[in-house]
């Protein structure tokens, strides 16, 4: 743990000087009082405010005091104050927060309402009452800030609690039972203790400028002790004079909050995963835009019946471990109104690939392809010029509960896309209504005023494919569409989505892991394995007569109605399946490590999709061959 | 026999017009050493009633029998004795431990518990827990993170196994896996279950998983069971129109079927569950086909035990063949 | 039959349908909300009465002895004790304090011997114009920063200015709003002239107080809208935007603005808090005749009763602009109010 912070602190360069910084100001806070103390309290009436020279580095003050001695002497009570205000604040906040966590629920609600209550004063405001009860001073100070923080640090830590104690894996170690005295360290304390150091750290920052605010108001800190804020206010009222003795205080406490806060930010970098792996571009966009320029456009008169035809399709991005490739060369040809499924295991690059075809892939990806035509267009969809043709690729999402807009009424997301395409108000709203009716909403123009979370999840997907429907698509690319949905209303949308297949014309792209969809729905399928087809054919083919052997587990793992509890235990496919980055990854079939079948030459060569007894399998030793052997 | 019964069991979440019964008195029964299968659809209320059966879900029941202690309410006694005897298994893995302790530590942290102590069978190290679930015992060190959801579902069976208990709650524990590690892991349940002569409750919406791996089934609609019995005969020779549209819903391993769709509407809002019969808006033989039926929509059928093979419906008998006579299909 | 009816359980009773509170609610929620943050409203101002109130009252020492100093004779504390109503049963205190508080009446200024009323009338008006001119402010540059931030580092792009953009926000937000208004009326005031360093002589003199007050929040809130806007980007339903081949433009003010607005709305409630309490400082060094120059010299002379108002006064307006943005989120989204 340590040692992390430490690397991150110094890997950036703002963290290393916000370190190096703090280390100084540390150093003064040690050695200052020591070094200076005498030429701070030393008055001098011949140098009265005397401007800045190299005796007086900030000048003198009103009794001829050396500015910059007592600047630095003043480092030390400065952080001891701010310190021991983010103390107290950090152990009342937290005791309170964790203690309000814990009580019965009815409690918590009163108590978080009256943390609320206070949470809403501005802290400088609460920071002068408090002073103005207990008179101003040292402590006083201390004591006042300290509790003027803790309502937002109690806030934070029984936010923190709470969410903690809401987690699964809480409550299951209770139904374990394990016992509190873990519970308590082990769980609560061990996940929440890193967020509630960092902000211990901002918060003294925050305290070293209330400290300051108040000793400058005259409230804080009282004379003869001096810290910065008391310093910057004597320097103020000479600021005609010589504005040196206000700006070399102010200059302490910017760098010091400045070197707070940049250690702060590393340290947050550091505890934040997400944040520490900073996300780069790759050019992958105008790679792929630049390609579809070199590419001529003319119409293909031989690709007349192909809605789609891609070639050799790549997806890969650059990670700092090195470079992941989740698509690695597929093909995919799909007819006027044909309905092909896309089917393989979590992981197998099936989404990527549906994402990479309309365009949507991360910005971080590189998608590469040798051909692709949308329409007899080159290029893909997003890469298209027209929108008009762009458009004629609708998507449908595995989740329907976020794919819609939820601040925006179904009416206007639906018509959106064709309104912007000059179609008019009213036709596009008649036209919406005709889709909705399509896919078998009740009342579909009250429906329009609604918003996404007024519906059911299924009619969310079949608003979905309405609202993809708007704009006359040739391909509808489905991916997982029922995956979040019940039984029942599976068979609803997937029917919706026949009707639309069989009545527009429009080709499907369904994507699924489930065989059983699959087979009901498409009429040719592709079995995807670690971002490669494995075998492509006609449904019937590969579902009754599967020839490459994942498929065979594949189809051999599926659990259905007709299986009863006496039949034969489903096979699993043995081993893991290969990661999408390039590691453990063998040289030859990837399939090999889980493969009954393999042979010497599946360790050396990749095989790739060959035409097979019924449609194209990529196996050295597939199951026809096999047979005839 | 049983290892686990429980009667009358309710429980609600919120209160006033936005309360919803969640569980409407479901009675149930786990055979000893059988599994008792709860299918129904998102919101029907079977993982509610697995996690009130934990104590995870505040819930009230007039009778519970656990490992033959009888109680009638939910108190510090009854709660130690689920705690002994019933363990918990949930559905997404990656949640389900401590991202800060290794597998080992978690599994531990179970075997030192003091509720352990008076457990009968016999204890087990980590290791000859995660060697019991077919892990490689270098899993014991890793981190949950480092672990693919099978494993980690691998390793919670392993840490439920530690309380050693007689009976085992496992809601939708293979939904969030690929059906190639579903099959593993239902596998591993069975081998366990013989090994261990454990009683599970296995909760699914997937009828054919369900149906696999249990001995008796009972179908659960807006919180209330609707129809039980062995699972063969629920899923087989459904006498419940909902039963029967479930099992008909389902997609078959069979090229150009056609595509069936036996119910039209969605599942209404569980605030406000339909007078009568709770199914009738939906009804495929009810008053929306048959305006005659009108006892559908003025009584309850109520909700009916897991003892009991039976199904609440009040044209129970007749519906399998009119839901055959009638079944809608969209031409494919 | 008889065996069905022995397992078939009774079914449980219906929902009575009598019209109560649950059932208000269900149907009007707008109402309903509306009545629960106004409720709310009047329970904290509640609170602050009766806290500042306490405030005085918890002091150590007698307040009579504290406003008069040591050398006082005990006839003047007497007197005093009375004048201040201090000699009556502590809970009628309170009653006749909220009763002349409600009415805007805090009693005579110890200091200045003018009524409290006076001093508020002259000095509230000033403050709320100072942190009127610092919202707007405040709200522009913050949301205009962040935005284009958003937009310009989204999905890593432009990381060298993502990072410097980060660090120097960063900083800014370091910089105290004391020292700020210090630097502004050296630099701009004292070398430049281009502003009065003190006093109110109209638009030009607002002008460094209100930088300095809206400055800090400006490094607050422009990282607030850009993280906004950046995880309203990568949400699903812009993925299904983009799906629909909308222009850049139309995606950025029509799917991600409005949603990225309502979490940024949220937090400037929360910075409006502090930057009421910038105003308090920053009144004192541009000399600005506002409420927060009369709180602290007020706290610095003992002087109670304005202590007492000019906490009321701001905690207050503090409070009710929080409960203006809580409806105004509600009125954004309605979505939200039924959720909840």
């Amino acid at each position: 743990m340590r040692n992390k912070y430490l690397h991150a602190l110094f890997r950036t360069p703002s963290g290393a000087v916000g370190s190096l910084t703090l280390l100084l100001i540390i150093a003064l806070a040690v050695v200052g009082p020591l070094l200076w103390h005498d030429a701070a309290q030393a008055e001098n009436v011949t140098n009265l405010n005397l401007g800045v020279s190299r005796d007086h580095l900030f000048g003198t003050d009103g009794l001829g005091r050396d500015v910059f001695a007592r600047t630095m002497v003043a480092t030390r009570l400065s952080l001891l104050l701010a310190v021991g205000a983010a103390v107290v604040g950090a152990i009342l906040g937290y005791v309170v927060g964790i203690v309000i966590a814990v009580l019965p629920a009815q409690l918590r609600r009163v108590c978080l309402a009256a943390v609320d209550v206070s949470l809403s004063f501005p802290v400088i405001l609460l920071a002068i009452v408090f002073v103005a009860m207990f008179g101003g001073g040292t402590t006083s100070t201390i004591v006042a800030i300290g509790i003027a923080f803790a309502p937002p640090l109690a806030r934070l830590s029984s936010n923190l609690a709470l969410a903690e104690s809401r987690k699964e894996y809480f409550r299951i170690a209770r139904t374990l039972g394990v016992p509190t005295r873990t519970l308590l360290p082990r769980y609560l304390l061990a996940n929440i203790a890193e967020p509630l150091l960092l902000t211990f750290f901002y918060a003294i920052g925050s305290a070293l400028v209330a400290v300051s605010a108040l000793s400058f108001l005259g409230i804080g800190v009282q004379p003869p002790s001096y810290d910065w804020g008391v310093l910057l206010v004597n320097g103020f009222t000479l600021l005609y004079v010589q504005p040196a003795a206000a700006l070399g205080p102010a200059a302490m406490i910017v760098v010091t909050g400045i070197g707070l806060a940049l250690v702060g930010e590393a340290s947050a970098r550091a505890a934040n995963p997400r944040l520490a792996g900073a996300r780069r571009r790759t050019a992958g966009d105008d790679a792929q835009n630049a390609q579809a320029a070199a590419e001529p456009t003319p119409d293909d008169p031989t690709s007349d019946d192909l809605v789609l035809d891609v070639r050799d399709l790549r997806v890969a991005f650059d990670t700092p471990a090195g470079e992941v490739v989740p698509v690695r060369g597929i093909d995919l040809r799909i007819r006027k109104g044909e309905v092909l499924g896309l089917v393989g295991e979590s992981g197998s690059g099936k989404s990527m690939t549906a994402l990479a075809i309309a365009g949507l892939a991360p910005a971080n990806a590189r998608v590469t392809t040798e051909r692709c035509r949308f329409l007899g267009h080159a290029g893909t969809p997003a890469g298209l010029r027209s929108r008009r043709i762009g458009q004629r690729l609708a998507m449908v999402f595995q989740d329907p509960a976020t794919s819609l807009n939820p601040a925006m009424r179904l009416g206007t997301q639906m018509t959106e896309a064709v309104r912007a395409g000059g179609v008019g108000r009213r036709e596009a709203v008649e036209r919406a209504v005709e889709r909705l009716t399509d896919v078998r909403i009740p009342a579909p123009a009250s429906r329009l005023r609604d918003f996404a979370n007024q519906l059911s999840g299924g009619q969310r997907q079949r608003v979905m494919i309405a609202m993809g429907l708007m704009t006359e698509p040739a391909l509808i690319v489905a991916d997982e569409p029922t995956t979040a949905l019940d039984v029942t209303v599976q068979a609803q949308v997937l029917s919706v989505l026949r009707d639309v297949n069989v009545r527009s014309g429009a080709s499907v792209l369904l994507i699924s892991h489930d065989m059983s969809v699959i087979a009901q729905m498409c009429s040719k399928v592709a079995v995807m394995y670690a971002g490669a087809i494995v075998e492509y054919g006609d449904t019937a083919d590969v579902v009754h007569r599967p020839q490459h052997p994942y498929t065979r587990a594949l189809l051999a793992s599926v659990i259905t109605l007709d299986h009863s509890a006496e039949s034969e235990a489903p096979a699993e496919p043995g081993g893991v399946a290969p990661s999408a980055d390039g590691r453990n990854r063998p040289g030859g079939c990837s399939y090999l490590a889980r493969c009954p079948i393999a042979s010497e030459r599946c360790a050396d060569e990749i095989p790739p999709l060959m035409q097979g007894a019924a449609g194209e399998v990529a196996c050295w030793n597939m199951a026809d061959k096999e047979q005839l052997v | 026999m049983t290892a686990l019964e429980v009667t009358d069991l309710r429980v609600q979440y919120g209160r006033g017009a936005r309360a919803v019964r969640a569980v409407d008195g479901v009675s149930l029964a786990v055979p000893s050493g059988g599994t008792l299968g709860l299918v129904g659809e998102s919101g029907s209320g079977k993982s509610t009633v697995a996690r009130a059966l934990v104590g995870l879900a505040h819930g009230s029941f007039q009778r519970l029998v656990v490992a033959d202690a009888e109680f009638s309410s939910w108190s510090r006694p009854a709660e130690a004795r689920v705690r002994r005897h019933v363990q918990f298994i949930t559905q997404d893995p990656s949640s389900a431990f401590n991202p800060r302790s290794t597998i080992g530590a978690s599994i531990a942290e179970v075997l030192a518990s003091p509720v352990r102590e008076s457990a009968s069978g016999t204890a087990r190290t980590p290791a000859e827990l995660l060697e019991l679930v077919a892990l490689d015992t270098g899993v014991a060190r890793r981190y949950p993170h480092e672990l693919s959801g099978g494993q980690l579902q691998r390793a919670s069976i392993a840490r439920a196994l530690a309380a050693r208990p007689s009976v085992l709650i496992a809601d939708e524990i293979t939904s969030a896996l690929d059906v190639g590690v579903q099959a593993g892991i239902l596998r591993l349940l069975g081998d366990l279950q013989k090994e261990l002569a454990l009683s599970i409750v296995f909760i699914s919406h997937n009828l054919a998983v369900t149906r696999h791996i249990s001995d008796q089934v009972a179908v659960m609609y807006l919180g209330r069971i609707v129809e039980a019995g062995d699972s063969e005969e629920v899923l087989v020779q459904s006498r419940h129109p909902y039963t029967r549209a479930l099992v008909d819903s389902v997609p078959r391993l069979k090229v150009g079927a056609p595509l069936r769709l036996p119910i039209q509407s969605e599942p209404p809002d569980p605030r406000r569950p339909p007078a009568g019969c709770r199914f009738h808006p939906r009804c495929p033989v009810g008053p929306q086909t048959n305006p005659e039926r009108t006892d559908c929509i003025e009584h309850d059928p109520g909700t009916i035990a897991t003892s009991a093979s039976d199904a609440a419906c009040h044209y129970a008998s007749q519906a399998t063949r009119t839901i055959a006579a009638q079944d809608t299909t969209v031409p494919g | 039959m008889a065996e069905e009816a022995a397992v078939v359980s009774r079914p449980t009773q219906q929902l009575s349908s009598r019209a109560g509170w649950s059932d208000i609610k269900a149907r009007h929620p707008w109402l309903v909300f509306l009545l629960s943050r106004v409720a709310r409203l009047v329970v904290v101002c509640a609170l602050l009465l009766v806290g500042t109130f306490l405030m005085v009252r918890l002091m150590p020492g007698d307040p009579a002895r504290r406003i008069l100093g040591l050398q006082a004779t005990p006839e003047a504390v007497e007197l005093t004790r009375h004048r201040l109503g201090l000699d009556r049963p502590q809970f009628e205190q309170l009653w006749s304090y909220c009763w002349n508080a409600l009415h805007l009446d805090f009693g005579e200024s110890f200091s200045q011997g003018v009524p409290v009323r006076e001093l508020i009338a002259e000095r509230f008006p000033k403050t709320v114009e100072l942190a009127a001119a610092a919202t707007m402010v405040l709200l522009i540059v913050g949301f205009g920063v962040g935005t284009l931030m958003a937009v310009l580092t989204r999905d890593g792009r432009r990381p060298r200015l993502d990072a410097t953009y980060g660090t120097s926000m960063g900083a800014l937000s370091a910089v105290p709003d004391f020292v700020l208004a210090a630097l502004f009326a050296v630099v701009f005031g004292l070398y430049l002239k281009w502003f009065p360093v003190a006093g109110d002589n109209g638009l030009s003199s607002l002008t460094l107080p209100t930088l300095a007050v809206a400055i800090p929040g400006i490094g607050f809130l422009s990282r607030v809208v850009r993280a906004e806007a950046l995880d309203v980007l990568s949400q699903n339903y812009v993925r299904t935007a983009r799906a629909k081949r909308l222009t850049g433009r139309r995606i950025y003010i029509r799917h991600v603005m409005p949603n990225a607005a309502y979490g940024g709305v949220t937090l400037a409630g929360v910075s409006f808090a502090s930057l009421v309490g910038g105003t308090v400082v920053v009144e004192q060094v541009f000399n600005w005749p506002g409420m927060g120059s009369a709180l602290t010299s007020a706290v610095v002379n003992r002087d109670y009763p304005v202590v007492q108002a000019g906490v009321l006064l701001l905690g207050a307006t503090v409070v009710i602009v929080n409960t203006l943005v809580d409806v105004l989120l509600a009125i954004v989204d309605p979505g939200a109010l039924r959720e909840n």
